[in-house]
């Protein structure tokens, strides 16, 4: 019997058993409908994660901390033998802080082009000519990392005296539209932890936007960004006395040609042999992706274990169709057809019913992913992003995946009817 | 020519056994129509089993067109049944879900005929039948004796040399069975094939050119053979 009988007669044998050949495909549905929706997540949650890292970190730099505990393990929260690098940070919890002379020392690391320090420092207030007073914070603009800029327009790094402004402020504070706050200034109010007050003023520069990307975009909407003179001037008025005074938890070094990924790691490295703790955008999305693969084999388990349930619904669908065709592939090999063509056919009815399930799973999870992702990024803040990203190339794969799972499960009843004895199977009632 | 010389069959394992077929003797011309005639039990089927191929003897010889049988492999085996042979068998066995065309185009599958020649095999079997009307018609909605039919179109289209019919009449009323007893010795006088019938009918027997009467495993007497 030629390949395409084959296949010809047992998609009629399936369509004949259309309910049972659903059912069972639809077990299979289950297992390829979990893996695609897991792997389409999996391939959204890295695609956010590379654009949250690319839109929060400089490529070219490292995020350098003082010791290389502060990554991932956080602070000590047991007591600690005094050191002049410790500073408490929220509660019970203590981290070894850089200092300006580490800063200095950082500089000076071969392949060092600067070390960028934010000067993050909250306010008491800002306001503008209506009086309105609202909360907010200040910080170093970085010139390196993108910044949507929705007014005005900033040429390398900001003036003394500028301020790029979150896009919020413009209706609180009555400043207009994006374009006509440009050149508006505003007053900042900064007060001292021991008491003493100053004020401020800005001219604005431009107006920003928190892309959805952000590691944090409700801090974007309340932080001016200032030069960083002005940044740590306020920073240092507002410590001035207390023990954050000269302390930051990290600061951003950016390295010469930093793109080229074996010089960052070049000084990654000796800044790390001298004691620091030092981060690229890659590490940052290395571990993004680990936590989004933790999460992806967690689910693709729960997949699996569809999958392999579903593994046994087709053996026993299949030796069940092979116990009730007893009497069929007894006349067929009376009529001469060999026992490997036997086999062959019940393995490709397996096939079929592996290739019904899969398109089944497949196609549900991607009409599911394109009606809900709209609904699921609302839910989650992803702005404009989409959570369920689905390769064509991986769903292709997983159709052909669940079609051998399904082959493989045809195996043991397409044996037990390649042996059956004519005779006998003619015989059977 | 089907020759058989000191065939014997036996059933079970040892201190278990049974003799189906019991130290055989026999040689058959060719483009005759043979009746191998016995009571239920007696092994009349099991010979035809033997001779289609579908058993083995326990020793023996058992030639047919120039084929000694058991010197053929698996393989060489089925290519001998689906070439040489057609079956009819007493319960049909027609595919009731399919269509009496994918019925009777079963062996040419089988045979690996191209579709294009199909067709015509298929429309030339079934008109020989009578069911040239019913190519599309389900198998399970024929009545008995169309159903026989059928598979006497299954048994024929592959223009096989010997036809081996296992009580074709059994499962059929007695106007019935007649009709097709009618149709296979009218397909033979056209085709010339070999046709060998298993019956207990002795009207059947008495229309066949030889008769090989089998008792007990072994043969009891043979009529219409020239000495």
């Amino acid at each position: 019997m030629t390949w395409r009988d084959t296949l010809a007669r047992s998609a009629r044998t399936l369509r004949q058993a259309k309910v049972r050949t659903l059912l069972t495909a639809a077990a299979l549905a289950v297992g390829g409908f979990t893996l695609t929706a897991t792997l389409a997540a999996a391939n959204g949650a890295k695609d956010y994660g590379n654009k949250l890292v690319n839109t929060n970190f400089d490529p070219s730099s490292l995020i350098v901390t003082k010791s290389q505990n502060t990554f991932g393990r956080g602070g000590s929260n047991k007591p600690q033998p005094y050191s002049s690098s410790y500073t408490s940070v929220g509660r019970n919890s203590l981290v070894k802080e850089l200092s300006s002379s580490d800063l200095k020392r950082l500089a000076k690391f071969p392949g060092v082009s600067s070390v960028f320090e934010d000067y993050q420092t909250s306010i008491l207030y800002v306001t503008a000519q209506n009086g309105a007073k609202y909360t907010g914070s200040t910080q170093a603009y970085d010139p390196n990392i993108s910044h949507q800029l929705v007014g005005g327009y900033v040429n390398g790094q900001l003036k003394t005296g500028e301020v790029v402004l979150p896009q919020d402020y413009l209706s609180l504070l009555n400043l207009g539209t994006a374009k006509s706050a440009i050149g508006k200034t505003v007053t900042v109010q900064v007060r001292q932890t021991l008491g003493g007050q100053e004020t401020l003023q800005f001219k604005i520069a431009g107006i920003i936007a928190a892309p959805s990307t952000l590691i944090n975009p409700g801090n974007v909407n309340t932080t001016l960004l200032l030069n960083p003179t002005d940044a740590q001037n306020i920073y240092n008025f507002v410590n001035y006395g207390t023990i954050n005074y000269d302390r930051f938890l990290s600061a951003t070094v950016r390295v010469t040609d930093g793109t080229n990924q074996s010089k960052l790691l070049k000084v990654q490295n000796e800044i790390k042999s001298a004691g620091y703790g030092a981060e690229s955008a890659k590490d940052f999305e290395a571990t993004i992706t680990q936590i989004v693969n933790v999460l992806q084999i967690i689910i693709l388990v729960f997949g699996l274990i569809a999958l392999i349930a579903s593994f046994f619904g087709v053996v026993n669908t299949q030796y069940i169709s092979v116990l009730e065709r007893t009497r069929e592939i007894g006349l067929m090999k009376a009529l001469g057809m060999s026992s490997r063509v036997v086999s062959r056919l019940f393995i490709i009815e397996a096939a079929w019913i592996g290739v019904i399930g899969a398109l089944i799973g497949s196609l549900t999870a991607i009409i599911a992913g394109l009606l809900l992702n709209p609904w699921i990024s609302q839910q989650i803040d992803f702005g404009s992003n989409r959570l369920l990203v689905f390769h064509p190339s991986q769903v292709i794969a997983l159709i052909i995946f669940l079609t051998l799972v399904a082959t493989i499960a045809g195996l043991l009843p397409a044996r037990k009817a390649s042996k059956l004895d004519p005779i006998e199977a003619l015989r059977t009632e | 020519m089907i020759q058989i010389a000191h065939l014997t069959k036996i059933y079970g394992k040892k201190g278990n056994t049974s003799s189906a077929i019991n130290d055989i003797n026999l040689e058959l011309p060719d483009s005759k129509i043979i009746a191998i005639v016995g009571k239920s039990g007696s092994g009349k089927s099991t010979l035809l089993h033997l001779i289609g191929g579908l058993d083995r003897p326990t020793s023996g010889e058992i030639s047919i067109l120039n084929k000694d049988l058991t010197q053929l492999s698996k393989k060489e085996m089925d290519h001998y049944r689906s070439h040489e042979l057609g079956f009819v068998f007493q319960s049909f066995f027609v595919e009731a879900n399919q269509s009496c065309y994918q019925n009777v185009a079963l062996p040419l599958e089988i045979n690996r005929i191209p579709v294009a020649k199909r067709k015509a095999l298929v429309e030339k079997a079934l008109d020989q039948v009578e069911l040239g009307q019913k190519t599309k018609v389900r198998a399970g909605t024929l009545s008995g004796g169309e159903k026989q039919r059928l598979a006497i179109a299954r048994a024929i289209v592959n223009g096989p040399k010997v036809i081996l019919a296992d009580e074709p009449t059994g499962n059929l009323d007695s106007v019935t069975g007649d009709k097709v007893i009618d149709l296979l010795f009218g397909l033979h006088k056209k085709n010339k094939a070999t046709l060998v019938i298993v019956t207990h009918d002795q009207d059947i027997a008495n229309r066949c050119d030889i008769r090989v009467f089998i008792k007990d495993g072994k043969i009891e007497r043979v009529e219409g053979l020239a000495k």
